[in-house]
């Protein structure tokens, strides 16, 4: 009687040492085997209540928005009526606008892409999407949209997977600056281009840019392209914004805006060997 | 039987209402859960269902494994520690519930990131304010719970001398 009310009294401690065990476990080979039957069975009722919490949420922003809606309505509207007037002479060719839309390569040929969404997106920079290791989804596959970079697979399950965005702050990747005036659809080879290099790290809502030259002529509205050995290919991350202006300064930083909003995109497509 | 079904049901109920919650206003119904639970059921039971929750949610919410344990662990220690100094019974004694969800919210991105990437994630001030107010709402309900529980209890036991 005695003895178990000691261990009673020690529970607390017994279960805080099984749940260090429990992570460095969790840190070893021994992971993955216990994590997959977990995700296994319980990942698609956690895709479901999110996906009923995405609707439930997108609906409250509706109705939080309404007004502007209505507003932003009205104004297309009576866009539309006016565009329509302007431009009743100037009805694009049909089989033209098919041809183009043929040749135009929305994403980069040679490699083969996973279409996956986006289930919910964490504070740290971080969103998860429902694609994973059943699906041939990696440690480390790139996350794109076209030729615009979303961000690295950092985690994978069964069924999903984490991916870290370049906000996040452990994320850093090694850039080059090209002139806005480039057409990046065209410009196939960009060294000749370079502005400067640069590095960019994430910083919770922003994404910092570090390490360009002092005498480079970067300028605000310059594109972003990611340049790392770890991504494998150059890809876009956004355009260059805030750029000191500090003489004193041994080199340039800013900010670079991304192109897509994170928190708005739904579809991503992960690119696996 | 029925009652292991009504269990294994009421598991699954809890995941999808806590992805939900999650989801929409990033509230945690588990942490209230846990704490209605503690001292109320057998120890055996709570430990049971707190291990085999806490690894489902770290699978599904992609944190290390073990973090939801070791963190609600070392606040359920801290929390006896609290009511060392504020009576449960007290006027103040919901102080260290708020004190123990507050640091729940905290903890939880704090230890899944120092243990997957070794970093101190960056905290910005409106995820003070909304943690704050989240616990408060956690108090909240938890109180509610308590009052629920207690008014069962005068019901049932009615006809009852309890030695206390």
């Amino acid at each position: 009687m005695k003895k178990g009310n000691q261990i009673k009294k020690y529970t607390h401690f017994i279960y805080l040492l099984f749940c260090i065990v429990i992570v460095l476990i969790g840190k070893s080979f021994l992971g993955e085997s216990i994590k997959y039957p977990f995700s296994y069975i319980f990942s698609p009722v956690y895709a479901l209540g999110s996906k009923t919490g995405q609707s439930v949420s997108n609906w409250r922003n509706a109705l939080v928005d309404a007004s502007s809606y209505i507003e932003e309505y009205n104004e297309m509207k009576e866009e539309i009526a006016r565009l329509k007037v302007e431009n009743s002479e100037k009805l694009i060719d049909y089989a033209e606008y098919i041809s183009l839309k043929e040749h135009s390569a929305i994403l980069k040929s040679g490699g083969s892409y996973v279409e996956s969404e986006i289930l919910s997106y964490k504070d740290t920079g971080e969103v998860i999407i429902n694609k994973g290791s059943e699906d041939g989804v990696k440690k480390g596959d790139i996350v794109v949209i076209g030729r615009v970079f979303i961000g690295v697979v950092s985690n994978v399950e069964l069924k999903s997977a984490l991916v870290r965005l370049p906000i996040n702050s452990s994320s850093s990747f090694e850039v080059v600056i090209v002139p806005s005036t480039v057409d990046l659809n065209k410009e196939s080879r960009v060294d000749s281009l370079v502005k400067s290099k640069g590095v960019v790290i994430g910083d919770v809502e922003s994404i910092v840019i570090e390490n360009m030259g002092i005498n480079s002529s970067v300028l605000d509205g310059d594109y972003v392209l990611l340049r790392d050995e770890r991504v494998g290919q150059i890809l876009i991350l956004g355009t260059l914004i805030g750029v000191s202006k500090d003489p004193a300064s041994t080199h340039k930083t800013g900010f670079v805006s991304p192109i897509f909003d994170y928190n708005s995109i739904l579809n991503v497509f992960v690119k696996v060997e | 039987m029925i009652k292991i079904l009504l269990i294994t049901i009421s598991f699954f109920v809890l995941l999808f209402v806590e992805s939900f919650l999650l989801r929409v206003f990033s509230f945690s119904l588990f942490a209230v859960v846990v704490l209605s639970m503690w001292k109320r059921v057998n120890d055996i039971l709570f430990y049971t269902f707190l291990t085999l929750f806490g690894i489902v949610l770290d699978c599904v919410l992609q944190v290390p494994l073990g973090t939801h344990i070791l963190v609600l662990t070392l606040l359920f220690l801290l929390l006896e520690f609290l009511w060392l100094l504020v009576p449960v019974e007290g006027k103040f004694g919901y102080i260290p519930i708020f004190f123990f969800v507050f640091l729940y919210y905290l903890l939880i991105p704090v230890v899944s990131s120092l243990l997957s990437e070794g970093v101190f994630p960056s905290l910005l001030s409106s995820i003070w304010i909304e943690i704050f107010v989240k616990s408060v709402i956690s108090v909240g309900m938890f109180m509610l719970i308590n009052r629920f529980t207690k008014s069962l209890r005068d019901n049932k036991s009615r006809g009852v001398i309890r030695l206390s």
